[in-house]
This record gives structure tokens, sequence and C-alpha cells, in this order.
């Protein structure tokens, strides 16, 4: 039959299933999301996975509009960078001071706080300390760092660069809860959240109930040196948000939402391509089968019967332990265990078709058995297969996304399952950060659901006997 | 004439499909089954001559054109093609040869035509699987004159459309172009008209005729329909049970049958007369299964003439007046 008659026809149809309708719909909304993805997510997708790519990023945070939900307001990133710089010497020595005051008026508490430097000393080494001058009256020594004479080997000596976490450095830890101590808190330095107890009213802290100090406050960065030569190339101190991106970030701080975006176009092609692998290769091992007939058709239909005896899930992980693999493996890996459903249905048809007196005529004229395989069977079953390729394809991204939720998919790329597996390392359950697991399990979901629902209105279509009356 | 004349000789074919034992079967090493399609069958097709082979469903006159045809491989005897034996050769010097020379048109014109090919496109395969087509003009023109030659005019109306969009009719107008455009000698043509209508037929049956005078095709011509055989055929060989049981001209054959089974087929003929009864007709229950041949003469358990050595002795094939062979026990006596 002419194929565009078909696909019209087929199309007329297809118009009065409504699941089949609503799985159209969400297909498209994925496969927008998914060629927008540059777009709406702009990210070095090799760097997914390189935390120093996201280290400014606030962790572990929720989606910025959650905050107002509750009737908050977030504190957002705040970076200052543009310091007064004075340059000065003492006793002959150059000495820095870089100060810039910052007005703090947030009801919450920064998620962290980073202090970026990078000076240059001429190799001679240097001191440095961060002051923080508070509102109250007070002032943190929040660092304070001895930079070492270069050996005069490196050829790039000369400079220093930092980037502090001040959550986590050891030393600004154990100045903050000196400075604590000294103001009558019992605290020790592992038990201290800095920016916490940098930002809060000393009051209400010693009550258990931090709340915000707002106010003026100065941050101040001073450096000496014995050398000769002291610049600052840069210098940044960062309070980052208490809420980021429409979707949150996890405990590196990446963007939760874009890689959720990201994820639709590889879960796309992924599904799309381990299906239509499968399909095709399970056509073409079918028909052959069926045709060809005899002694090759049960040896060839043994081989599906052991394959299909296999356990895929088991076979797959010991595989993926073996060889790291890509996505390109892992759609090899799947495609390989997907085709035999099909080579079976497809042989049953080319049994039906062979018996056809089209074939037998193009038997009569010579046709070789690839021509009439080719031309005249695998075409007449093509129809069919379509319902299988739509209905394979959430079997591949559901199997995928077990591999990688197990951590054995591919590990440079930002997977929906391997989303779901760092949430799970990371706890996400148990601290509550619903933003983390959620949104890619729906986004599997609602893909797979997609697929689903096309191939059973198609199925319908295609094999009228399960058409429901 | 001459042994040149001669298209196809078939000599004492047999085709004898296996049954499929058990486990049990083979365990109890009981001997394997078989259905004789094809039991001894033996004739020849001069050039431009249309035989036909006449029988109920089930008798093996399509197996035994098939056969000749290597479309089914034969179980034993020879079969000669233009000079060549057939039933031996090799697959490469089948396509070569035989699927060139030999073309068969088939019963059900809904059926044997692919549904997803253009009528230009079936009717050119032939010419594409054996490479004689360069270019699509060329393709073109070669369809056009056969679509011309079957009595499909203009050929532009129809080298773009699909089986499904064509007659039944028009459909074996296209099943026989693609029969002609390989030039072949000889055509088995299974059952051409019984799925057309009454009104059709005729039509068809000519086109036949004429290409038979105009081009010497022979034909094998497989029916079931003894007024279409009687109609269309030169040689007509009825056949029960994977046998033949009478043959010779087709005129004679039916005008004066001898055996009791022609005569019962012949009896069955409907007439298109309301006053017009058929008859009793002589013979009585069904066609054996073609598994358990009934020993002697296989007609036997349904003869109403059966006598003594019907059940014991096979009638050999005989001829009883020139050119009139009859397999029956009641003419070897004489």
């Amino acid at each position: 039959m002419r194929l565009r008659e078909t696909l019209s026809d087929f199309w007329n149809e297809f118009k009065t299933k409504k699941v089949g309708l609503v799985g159209v719909l969400l297909l498209t909304l994925t496969v927008v999301v998914a060629v927008m993805a540059p777009v709406i997510a702009p990210m070095d997708l090799k760097r997914w996975k390189d935390p120093t790519y996201w280290e400014n990023n606030p962790k572990s945070v929720p989606p910025v509009w959650v905050p107002y939900l509750f009737g908050k307001t977030p504190v957002p990133q705040i970076v200052i960078s543009d310091f007064d710089v004075k340059a000065r010497k003492l006793g002959g020595f150059p000495l820095i001071v870089a100060t810039k005051e910052f007005n703090y008026t947030y009801d919450d508490f920064p998620n962290q706080v980073r202090i970026y430097f990078n000076l240059s000393h001429g190799g001679a080494g240097a001191f440095l300390q961060v002051t923080l001058y508070r509102p109250d009256g007070q002032s943190v020594t929040i660092f304070t760092d001895t930079i070492y004479p270069s050996t005069g080997n490196e050829t790039y000596g000369g400079w220093f660069e930092k980037n502090v976490d001040c959550n986590r450095e050891k030393k600004v830890r154990i100045a903050v809860a000196t400075w604590l101590q000294k103001n009558g808190l019992n605290v020790t330095a592992d038990d201290v959240i800095v920016p916490v107890a940098l930002f809060s009213d000393m009051k209400s802290l010693k009550q258990g109930n931090p709340k915000t100090l707002k106010g003026v406050y100065k941050i101040e960065f001073k450096s000496a040196t014995q050398g000769k030569k002291l610049e600052l190339e840069r210098l940044e101190f960062l309070m980052s948000a208490t809420a980021y991106g429409l979707l949150g970030t996890d405990d590196v701080g990446r963007d939760l939402f874009k890689g959720l975006v990201w994820g639709t176009p590889i879960a796309l092609m992924i599904g799309v391509l381990t299906s239509v692998i499968s399909v095709v290769v399970g056509l073409f091992y079918g028909v052959t089968s069926g045709y060809i007939g005899g002694f090759t058709d049960e040896v060839m239909m043994r081989v599906v019967d052991i394959l299909m005896a296999m356990p895929k899930l088991p076979i797959l992980l010991m595989l993926a332990i073996v060889y790291k693999p890509t996505v390109f493996t892992i759609v090899f890996l799947l495609a390989i265990f997907g085709w035999m459903g099909i080579s079976r249905v497809s042989r049953s048809m080319a049994l039906q078709l062979r018996e056809l007196a089209f074939v037998e005529a193009a038997r009569s004229i010579g046709a070789s058995r690839w021509r009439i395989i080719g031309v005249h069977i695998v075409p007449n079953i093509v129809p069919y297969t379509v319902a299988a390729l739509a209905l394979g394809i959430p079997d591949a991204i559901l199997t995928e996304a077990s591999l990688s939720f197990l951590g054995l998919g591919d590990p440079s790329l930002p997977t929906w399952g391997s989303i779901l597996h760092d949430a799970e390392q990371g706890g996400a359950l148990g601290s509550g950060m619903w933003w983390w697991f959620i949104p890619p399990g729906l986004a599997i979901a609602i893909v797979s659901m997609a697929f689903v629902f096309i191939g059973y209105a198609i199925d319908e279509i295609v094999n009228p006997r399960l058409r429901r009356r | 004439m001459s042994a040149n004349d001669v298209v196809v000789k078939v000599n004492n074919l047999k085709k004898w499909f296996p049954l499929k034992r058990g486990i049990k079967d083979i365990l109890a090493r009981k001997p394997r089954k078989y259905v004789r399609a094809v039991d001894g069958v033996s004739f020849e097709i001069k050039k431009g001559e249309i035989f036909s082979l006449a029988g109920e469903s089930g008798c093996g006159k399509t197996t035994t054109g098939r056969t000749i045809l290597r479309l089914i491989e034969p179980t034993d005897g020879e079969i000669y093609f233009l000079g060549k034996r057939v039933d031996t050769m090799e697959r490469d010097e089948i396509r070569g040869f035989l699927r060139k020379k030999a073309q068969m048109i088939f019963q059900d014109p809904y059926e044997s035509l692919s549904p997803r090919m253009s009528i230009e496109d079936i009717i050119a395969e032939p010419l594409e699987v054996h490479g004689l087509i360069s270019s699509k003009k060329e393709k073109r023109e070669i369809v056009s004159k056969y679509l011309e030659e079957v009595g499909l005019t203009p050929p532009e109306e129809f080298v773009f459309r699909y089986p499904h969009e064509l007659s039944g009719g028009q459909r074996q107008r296209v099943a026989i172009a693609r029969a002609l455009v390989l030039e072949p000698e000889f055509i088995v043509a299974d059952e051409p008209v019984s799925m057309l209508d009454m009104s059709i037929r005729a039509s068809i049956l000519n086109l036949m005729l004429d290409l038979r005078d105009k081009r010497g095709i022979s034909y094998l011509f497989i029916t079931h329909d003894l007024a279409v055989a009687k109609y269309i055929s030169d040689k007509l060989a009825i056949m029960y049970l994977g046998k033949i049981v009478e043959m010779g001209d087709a005129v004679e054959v039916i005008d004066n049958p001898l055996h009791p089974y022609t005569k019962a087929l012949i009896a069955a003929i409907p007439v298109p007369d309301p006053r017009h009864k058929i008859g009793e007709i002589p013979i009585k229950g069904e066609v054996p299964s073609a598994i358990d041949v009934p020993k002697g003469c296989r007609f036997h358990p349904r003869c109403p003439y059966k006598f003594e050595p019907c059940d014991k002795e096979e009638p050999p094939l005989v001829e009883v007046e020139p050119g009139h062979f009859v397999a029956c026990h009641l003419y070897a006596r004489r």
C-alpha cells in the first residue's frame, strides 16, 4: 500500500485513542526539553561529575521557590569581589590590606562561606589573615595562613591561589570555635556551623535558637611578605544562597535542574537507540530463521531460547563491573538482551508470509533468499514491530536507570539513574532532600509512560484483535 | 513430431511429503509416514500445447506443477525441460535457466501480488532479479509494452497503481504480464481463473490462448473445472490421488470418457438450466487419505464397476485408443 495513505489512515485511527494522544503529548514535551537542553540549561556536560565545576554553588539547598512557600525570602548568592585594596610598606616590606563593607539583612544564614584569593608574592612567601568585623563590634579572624618561600625550581613560582571552603576548612572551624568559646559558648571545632556562627546574633546563639545579626559587616584581607613584591591578583568573598535554581542542588552543589534537563536527551537516546537496534536485529534474525526454516530455524530458535533464559540484570551487572561502561556499551549490552521477543514474533509472521503466493511468485521468478526476505517479507512485518519498538524504549530506559542507580552506568553523564544513585549515596531520603530524588524519578516515569501509552495505542491499531469494544 | 518439440517431459514423478513423527513413534520405531501427493506421474507437453491437469482438490495436480518448476523438491522421477534434466539441477543453474524460461501464474490474484509494490515494480521484478534492466526509462518502456500486451491500457494509468486498487481480473492480467516479461517458453498456470468472476474468466482464458498463438508458449494448465479445461486445453489428464487415471486429447477425454472416475466428474458438471437435474453421481464416499493409499487401484473403494483384480493389482496407464490413455482394469483386460 502506498506509504502516505497508510500513514494518514494510521494517524486518523490513532487520533481516536485517548491514551495514545496523552502519550504523544508527554513525548512531545520530553522531546522539546531534550532539544532545548543547551538553551534552558547551559553547562559543560563533560564536567558534570567534576566537583570543582560546582564548588561555588550552594550545597544541598532546595529550589528557590521553596522558601517562598513558607513565607521566607531566600538568601541569594552574594559574591564580594570589588575590594578596596591598599598597598603599603611596613618597615620596608610590602603590605596589602583589602577591605569591603556589606550589608547583611536576611533572615536566614548563608549556605556556605568561601574565600578565594590569588596572591602574587614573588616567591618570597607571605603571611595572610582574613577577618570579619561584625555590626556588634566583635571581630573574628576567620583564616590565617603562611605561604612558604618557593624553592625556586618551579617556573611559575611566586604566586599562591586558594579557594577556602569555610564550612569544612579545619583552620577556619578552629578559629571560629575558639572565638565562640571566648564568648562563653561550649562548642568544639567539630560541631561548629561556620556560616551560622559568623552571622548570628550572639544572644540568640547562646539560647540555641540562632537569628541573624543584621547590619553592616566588614571583611578584611591582610597580607605581608618579607620579599619585594606583593600583589593581589584576585580576591572574592562568597556567601552562597540558601536556595538555588529551579530544582535545588545536591551535596556537591550540582544544579539538579540542569541534571534533569540533560538527562532527557540521554534517556531518549539510550531508549530509542537500544530499541531500534533490538527491533532491527530481532526482525531480521526472526525472518531469516522463519523463512529458511528446517534445521537452521531450529538452531537459530534454540539460540533465542538460551538468551531468553539468561537472567538479564545479573549478567549486565557483572559486565558493567568488569568493563567500565560508556553509554554506547550500555546501549549495546541492552540491545543484546532485547531482541529475542521481536525475533520470535517476526519468525512466526515469516512462517505465515512465506506460504503466501506472492512469496512463492518471487521464488518462481528466481529471486534470491535475501531479496525475498528484504523486499517481500520484512516490509510486511515492519508495521507490526512499530508497537514493539515503542514498548521497547521504556524498557531500555528503566534498565539503564537501574544500572545507573546501582552505580554501574556511564560514570561521566548526568543520567537520571545516576542522579538517583547520588541521592541514595548522599542520604537524600533521610535528610528530606526531596528535590534530589523526586524529579528524576518522575522524569523516568513520565518518559516511560509516554512510550508505553503510544505503544499500546499502536498495538491496538495494528493488532485489531486487542481492540477493546 | 520430433523430440525437439517436447518442452516438458515428466517421467514417473513422485512427491512424498514426510509426516512429522512424535518422539513416541520414533521410540517405537514406527516407519515414517508420507503424504503421497504425487505418486508416479508421466506426461509430456509439446511446444505451443496447452496441457491440462484436472481433478478434485488434493489430488496432487498443483504439487505436480510446482515440482516441475522445482518450487518443491521432487522425491523421485525425472523432469526434462527443453531437453535438460531439471530434477537434479543445482540451485545456480535453476536460477539461470529454469527461472528464466519457465514461469508460473497463481490461483489467487489477491495473494500473488506483493501488496506493497507498485504494478510497475511487480512486473519489472523478474527483470531486476536477473539484472536485465539498466535504467528507469528502459524499465518503464518494457513494463508499458507488457501491460499493453495483457490488455491493461493505457499503461501509464496502471504503472503507479498498487494491487489493491485493481479488480481481480486486472490483477490476474498483471500476474500474466509478470510471467511474460522474461519471455518464457513454458508457463504453469495454477487454476488462474477459479477465483475470478464468470464474466471475466473467458477474457483471461482468451488472453492466454492469444499468447500461446503469438509466442508459442506451452502451458501446464491446472484446473478442477472440466468446462474450462475443455475450452482451453489441447491435452487433458485427469488425476486421482496422485496418479493420472486418464489422459488424451481434451475433447476426446470429455466427450468420450473411459475411466469411471472421469465419467463421474463429467456427470457432476452443473448445467445452467433449471430443468436439468444432476443425475445421481455413481461414485460414493470421499477421497481416501493420501497417507493410506488403497491397495490395488486407488479408485476401487468408490468405483461402481469394481471387480476381482481391482483391490489387488494397480492398473497401468495403457493406450486404449490412439492417444487416449486410461488406467483401469476394465480396459486393460481387452
